[in-house]
């Protein structure tokens, strides 16, 4: 009778399916609103704030704009992420789904693919606000600066103090910047997923990824610290730490973008590369232990 | 080959303080091809618990299941079974249309086949009307009958349904007993879960009851009910005297009477009779949802 064993292979389709599906769900909740229009309207606001002379204005700008994008971008992927399996279990969505040919693979990353495409699209329409934002203070900046340069005794030509502002508007290394919070932004959401393969609490999962996330930004500077001390204690501490917790100051471009230093592409590349691998482990990870879960 | 097949299919839970509850324990039985098998018991019996492991929903703690001769281990052996979990819940912001493609999606199934595929699978179970309606404002019938149209839309050869009539009024559970012989009709392998017990008469070829995760029953449902030691005849138009003429006849050709007197109808007939003519009268009950078109199945 049996002749050919019947296989199921890995689908992108099936993937995306749940993925595109995921994006729906999660665009329907109250807390994306909140936070994606509370994340415009902090971008937006900067302008309001500065009140520097015109190149330090934009540097303002950059850097309070920047930090927005990653900050709101971390919170829509914790809160996000932390509720997609939640959700799936308490309402028994997840019964009618993985009843049918779907490889729980799928389901897992498909999952995470939704909720990583709409992070992305978030982060894109930050960053376009943003755009719009320079480009409107560059505008301005550059008219008031030809006005008062062409006045009588002024030290600085028009052309000088035009050239500083495109200069830090129009910089390449702004878009490397912003890449790179998109790639934090999915560190956070593999992490924030797998914690939710075994934490069924939604607060638990939310104040884990934030001890992560802090602890990220901090463990470059403590290993700095750290480095002098010949403690065997403190050093294997730091290597535990270093181990689970992505250094996820790495990611962050915004002084060297605001002091206009040249970011070399390599080192681009490679942090994203690290970002990447480390996602990957944890998504990893969650399809291991996703496998075995009782539903 | 047969369409479902156990062997000491087991299932513990730990529950609090570490106690182990037993869901299953030691099952074996098997479904056959075309037949529409009913898995009775008292609620906790552990019939929701047989469905989820033949779906590897659950992992067994010991013992293992087929369907159609395939470990259920494997992800593929769910290309043949489709599902209609216990109170269904499916995406509330999703259309009832779009539950349906969603689930064809996952089967891999696009394109025209795939909405011939929701066209089709809409009007067997009559929810054309509502195709566009979120499920947030679906009745639980609906969401039973949305629930089957999902099940079917890979055409599975074996239906999996848990308690499909829960919660659903009998006009509508009437609706959804009828579909279930639709599908019989189409030659589906059909294992059922109910409490309802006088539904699953009505439906079933053969079942088997569940205690405390045991089977402690398993027949033929007409062998299981017949009594073959009395018969009964229902007739009309007899008088007094004839009555009497027929008693007299079971006297004399060595029978006994056991019992006589008018027939009682059952309160479902009762109930679905007075509804369908008061509908006759008007066109629908104001703010009423269902269509108007009734079912017009009676009971055999
Ligand atoms: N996920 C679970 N965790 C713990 N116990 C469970 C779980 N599912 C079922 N049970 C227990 O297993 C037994 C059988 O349950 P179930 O299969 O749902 O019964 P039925 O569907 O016949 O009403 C019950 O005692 C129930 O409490
Ligand atoms: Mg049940």
């Amino acid at each position: 009778m049996k002749t050919s064993t019947p296989r199921l292979g890995f689908s992108f389709g099936r993937l995306w399916t749940i993925g595109r599906n995921t994006m729906t769900e999660v665009i329907r909740q109250k807390f994306f609103y909140i936070l994606l229009v509370f994340g415009l309207v902090v971008i937006a606001s900067s302008r309001f704030f500065a009140q520097f002379s015109s190149v330090e204005q934009i540097k303002f700008i950059k850097d309070f704009s920047l930090a927005a994008m990653t900050v709101f971008g971390a919170l829509i992927a914790m809160v996000g992420t932390a509720e997609l399996l939640p959700l799936e279990l308490e309402n028994r969505t997840i019964y009618p789904i993985l009843a049918k040919p779907v490889h729980r693979t799928e389901f897992l990353l498909g999952k995470f693919a939704g909720m990583a495409m709409l992070l992305l699209l978030t982060i894109l329409l930050m960053s376009l606000i943003f755009e719009g934002l320079l480009l409107s203070t560059e505008h301005q900046l550059l008219a008031s600066a030809a006005a008062s340069a062409s006045a009588p005794g002024a030290e600085v030509s028009a052309q000088e103090i035009a050239d500083q502002i495109l200069h830090q508007t129009r910089d390449p290394a702004l878009l490397k910047a912003i890449f790179l919070i998109g790639i934090k932004a999915l560190i956070v959401c593999a992490i924030s997923l797998l914690i939710s393969t075994f934490a069924t609490s939604v607060i638990f999962n939310v104040i884990s990824s934030v001890i992560i996330y802090i602890c990220g930004h901090l463990e470059a500077g403590a290993r700095q610290a750290s480095l002098g001390d010949q403690s065997p204690i403190v050093r294997g501490l730091m290597l535990v730490v270093a181990f689970f917790v992505p250094d996820l100051s790495a990611f962050n471009l915004a002084d060297a973008v605001v002091l206009g230093q040249h970011i070399p592409l390599r080192l681009v590349a490679n942090t994203a590369a690290y970002g990447i691998f480390y996602a990957a482990i944890a998504l990893a990870l969650a399809i291991l232990i996703f496998q075995e879960k009782e539903i | 080959m047969h369409a479902i097949a156990t062997r000491s299919l087991t299932k513990h839970f730990r529950s609090t303080w570490r106690r182990r509850v037993v869901g299953l324990d030691h099952l074996n039985f098997a479904v056959r091809e075309n037949e529409v098998y009913g898995l009775l018991g008292p609620n906790g019996s552990g019939k929701s618990t047989t469905l989820k492991l033949i779906l590897g929903l659950y992992q067994p703690s010991e013992g293992e299941a087929d369907i159609f001769g395939m470990s259920v281990e494997r992800t593929v052996s769910r290309t043949s079974v489709g599902y209609l979990p216990e109170n269904p819940y499916f995406y509330r912001y999703l259309t009832g249309a779009e539950t349906v493609r969603f689930f064809g999606r996952l089967c891999g199934m696009r394109g025209r086949r795939l909405e011939e595929k929701v066209s089709e699978l809409l009007a067997l179970v009559g929810l054309e009307a509502h195709r566009d309606r979120r499920l947030a404002g679906y009745s639980k019938g609906m969401l039973q009958r949305i629930g089957l149209a999902q099940a079917l839309v890979h055409e599975p050869r074996l239906l999996l349904l848990d308690e499909p009539t829960a919660g659903v009024d009998p006009i509508g559970s009437i609706e959804i007993r009828d579909l279930i012989l639709k599908l019989r009709g189409m030659g589906k392998t059909i294992l059922l879960c109910s409490h309802l017990l006088d539904q699953v008469q009505d439906v079933c070829d053969r079942i088997g009851i569940l205690h405390y995760g045991k089977m402690i029953l398993e027949g033929d449902v007409k062998g299981l009910l017949a009594r073959k030691d009395q018969f009964q005849f229902t007739c009309e138009g007899l008088d007094d005297p004839a009555r009497a003429r027929v008693r007299e006849a079971i006297r004399a050709a060595g029978g006994r009477l056991i019992s006589e007197g008018n027939p009682a109808t059952t309160l479902e007939h009762l109930f679905l009779q007075s509804v369908r003519s008061a509908d006759r009268g008007k066109a629908a009950p104001s703010g009423a949802t269902r269509p108007v078109d009734l079912p017009t199945a009676e009971r055999p």
